[in-house]
């Protein structure tokens, strides 16, 4: 559906970025969840604590894991691709999306940055169609000055815009 | 050759950034005149915001270095010379008149040539319509306002009052439920009355505004030609005082943009006719009486419509508030019939409330559709309707988005249909958001055809002749495997909470696979190079059928078991809504990405 030679790929440093902000997620909110849950339950349902103990451990363990391998297939399921009438962007990893948005069409162009993100000297571009109040194509993980030429190149074009 | 566009851009960025500068004294006319200040706006719901005149960025596209600059300005210099000098903050519309001949030929023109000196050729003509004053509300129209207004708030909160009325948990719980809702009942009797006292609007330079708010003041410009769809509605109390309430919808925000409640039909007809002068309206010359009739509803269509209009779920909610009334009332009669219930008992009552709800549903589209007409003006759809309350919606052709056929099966077996003409405007009507702009509730299923074809003349299609494309056939297989699954959740649900009926529920499985066939072989799907045409469904089929050229972005969705099945979705999505195909072969969907983005 995408030429995979033609396509473009983000940039490699969004792997390690998505990981640490899965990590950082994870630490804030999924470990403090479960270890509640597992007290929860021990305390209200009167399960083992040990057997409990175990299996927040485990799930722990396995968010980590998770944390840190599935950014990995999400980089490589990203491509995206400007073409003579639209983008197409590519994303998904189980649920796999391919979106074309005619250049004609798009209201505008955003380009956003997180603290994060800054560190690592990236970009999330978004591009907005008269369609609806979210996004119709966002491409993370550009490097700063790819999703700037990519706003002023997108942007750029006008046209009928069909509303 | 990107990477060379790109460095020009990155120059071309600073260049426009000077001229900003040095042009400071038109660009903020333009800019001042055209967007409200964004903090009056005090509603909530406000979505990104996205520049409402794509025309304003291109003209600082066009701005390209000083040079160009200064031969525009001349030029608008001259215009405004041979124009009309008197008439003030002319300059940005010149601006945009002048910016068309005058451009870098290097840079493709968005629009073609003709259409732009045309849309300047508009803002000439928009300088020449007169200016009207600051108008207010008619004085009569608070009085007519208060309790119908007040009246719906009360309604809306109903289960507020049923709390009131049947008294819960003795007397001081009631005394607050009565509280509650008497201040949403005077908040809303407020808000009539700040909307009818602070309420000003005109037309200034071809655009409506409107100014309205005490605390919280909001002032609104709207462009003619960005109006959706308007709807001119009439109560009983309106008709009596000769006023009538204007319903503006533009595209993006959730509320009615423009609200007037109430303007004399005079002063309402006036209005109308001056938007319609420069904007997408009808023109006023289209009197009713020329334009062709496209439907009528006799009322026996009406109660037709209405006995098919209600489904299992309003009958279960009856009951289900039924049965809590009963509870509030009388506990112990209400355990004792709960518990006692035979199952002739259940079904008579499932019946008791088919019939209530069915005669409620009869006559509230008796109230709602009386009278109902549909008509199709020179370059807008109107239709009016109403027994008491009379509406009248006008949709400018060239503002439809999509089309809906909605068929479900017992309207379909007597051999009718429901056409919904959406627009880009998300009316709230009544704290309710409309499903669409315009509805033709019963037409026959031989003219659907011909209607749809009214409301998108570019599709240039009719599904109901044209054969669809079948959806892949395995999708009927994934379909099948879900709808087993769905049937065994409730299977097992009724095997854990009923007890003598239990083994009914075992009909479920077959019931839902018989019933995934049935959705699988009415699906369907058409493209052709005017028109996309969707249908899904058997127990509700709908059909939906939008114009190419409204299109705004395509889509390809896989989930891991479409994947599996080599089976993928497209999901077409215009202004306001989208639309998803039936699942496609991974031929079909190459080809179909292949041919959107033409």
């Amino acid at each position: 559906m995408l030429d995979a030679n033609a396509a473009l790929r983000l940039d490699p440093g969004t792997v390690m970025l998505w990981r640490l902000q899965r990590v950082i997620r994870l630490t804030l909110v999924g470990i403090p969840t479960l270890i509640a849950l597992g007290i929860a339950a021990s305390t209200m349902l009167g399960i083992r604590g040990d057997l409990i103990a175990v299996l927040v451990m485990t799930l722990i363990a396995m968010n980590i894991v998770f944390a840190l391998f599935w950014p990995a297939l999400e980089y490589n399921a990203y491509r995206y691709m400007v073409r003579d009438q639209d983008l197409l962007v590519q994303s998904g990893v189980l649920f796999r999306r391919w979106s074309s948005i005619p250049h004609n069409r798009i209201q505008h162009v955003d380009t956003r940055q997180g603290p994060l993100e800054r560190v690592f000297g990236l970009s999330r571009l978004l591009v907005f169609t008269a369609a609806g109040m979210s996004a119709d194509g966002s491409i993370p993980g550009l490097r700063t000055d790819e999703a700037e030429r990519l706003r002023d190149l997108l942007s750029r074009r006008g046209g009928d815009d069909g509303v | 050759m990107m990477g060379s566009e790109g460095d020009d851009k990155v120059g071309e960025t600073t260049d426009v950034m000077a001229i900003d500068e040095l042009s400071g004294a038109d660009q903020p006319t333009e800019e001042a005149r055209r967007e409200p200040p964004a903090p009056l706006d005090d509603s909530p719901t406000r979505p990104i915001p996205r520049p409402a005149q794509p025309t304003i960025s291109m003209v600082t596209h066009r701005l390209q270095n000083p040079e160009d600059t200064v031969g525009i300005h001349l030029k608008e210099l001259d215009t405004v010379g041979i124009h009309l000098e008197s008439v003030e903050e002319t300059l940005g519309v010149h601006l945009r008149e002048t910016d068309a001949p005058g451009t870098d030929p290097s840079i493709a023109l968005p629009q073609p040539l003709d259409t732009l000196v045309a849309s300047g050729m508009l803002e000439a003509e928009t300088v020449l319509t007169p200016d009207t004053p600051w108008k207010g509300l008619h004085p009569v129209s608070l009085a007519v306002n208060l309790l119908p207004r007040a009246w719906s708030t009360v309604r809306s909160m109903w289960p507020f009052l049923l709390f009131v009325v049947v008294g819960g948990e003795g007397v001081g719980m009631r005394f607050v439920d009565l509280l509650v809702v008497l201040i949403f009942a005077l908040a809303s009797v407020w808000n009539t009355f700040i909307h009818w006292a602070t309420l000003r609007y005109r037309i200034n330079n071809g655009r409506l505004e409107i100014n309205s708010g005490l605390l919280n003041r909001r002032s609104r410009t709207i462009d003619p030609a960005r109006i959706q769809n308007m709807e001119l509605v009439q109560n009983l109390f309106h008709s009596w005082a000769g006023l009538v309430e204007l319903r503006i919808d533009t595209a993006g925000e959730q509320n009615t943009e423009g609200l007037l409640s109430a303007l004399s039909v005079e002063d309402a007809t006036v209005l109308r006719d001056e938007l319609a002068r420069v904007g997408s309206l009808a023109s006023a010359k289209d009197d009713e009486n020329q334009g062709t009739p496209v439907v009528t509803m006799g009322l026996a269509e009406i109660l037709a419509f209405g006995l098919t209009q209600r489904t299992i779920g309003t009958v279960a909610v009856i009951t289900a508030v039924g049965l809590e009334f009963m509870n509030q009332a009388s506990p112990e009669v209400a355990r004792d019939v709960t518990v006692n219930m035979q199952p002739t008992m259940i079904i008579a009552a499932f019946m008791l409330a088919f019939v209530g709800s069915w005669a409620v549903s009869a006559l509230t589209s008796i109230f709602r559709f009386f009278d109902f007409r549909m008509i199709r003006l020179s370059d807008a759809i109107r239709t009016t309707q109403g027994l008491t309350t009379k509406r009248k919606v006008e949709i400018p052709l060239s503002k439809v988005q999509m089309v809906r056929t909605d068929e479900p099966l017992m309207r379909r077996l007597m051999g009718y249909g429901t056409v919904l003409i959406e627009t880009a405007g998300l009316g709230v009507v009544e704290g309710q958001v409309r499903q669409a702009e315009g509805m033709i509730p019963m037409v026959e299923s031989d003219e659907l055809g011909r209607v749809t074809a009214t409301a998108v003349p570019h599709a240039k299609v009719d599904p109901w002749v044209s054969p669809l494309k079948p959806a892949h056939p395995r999708s009927l297989y994934r379909a099948m495997i879900g709808s087993s699954f769905r049937g065994i959740v409730i299977v097992a649900l009724g095997f854990v909470f009923l007890d003598s009926l239990k083994w009914f529920t075992l009909a479920v499985l077959p019931l839902a696979l018989i019933g995934a066939w049935l959705d699988w072989a009415k699906q369907g799907w058409l493209v052709t190079p005017t028109s996309i045409v969707s249908r899904r469904g058997f127990f509700n089929r709908r059909t939906f059928i939008l114009s190419r050229d409204k299109l705004q972005s395509v889509h390809v969705v896989q989930g891991p078991f479409m994947r599996l099945h080599g089976l993928s979705r497209l999901v077409v999505r215009v202004a306001g809504s989208q639309v998803s195909l039936p699942e496609t072969g991974e031929r079909d969907t190459a080809w179909l990405l292949a041919e959107m983005a033409r």
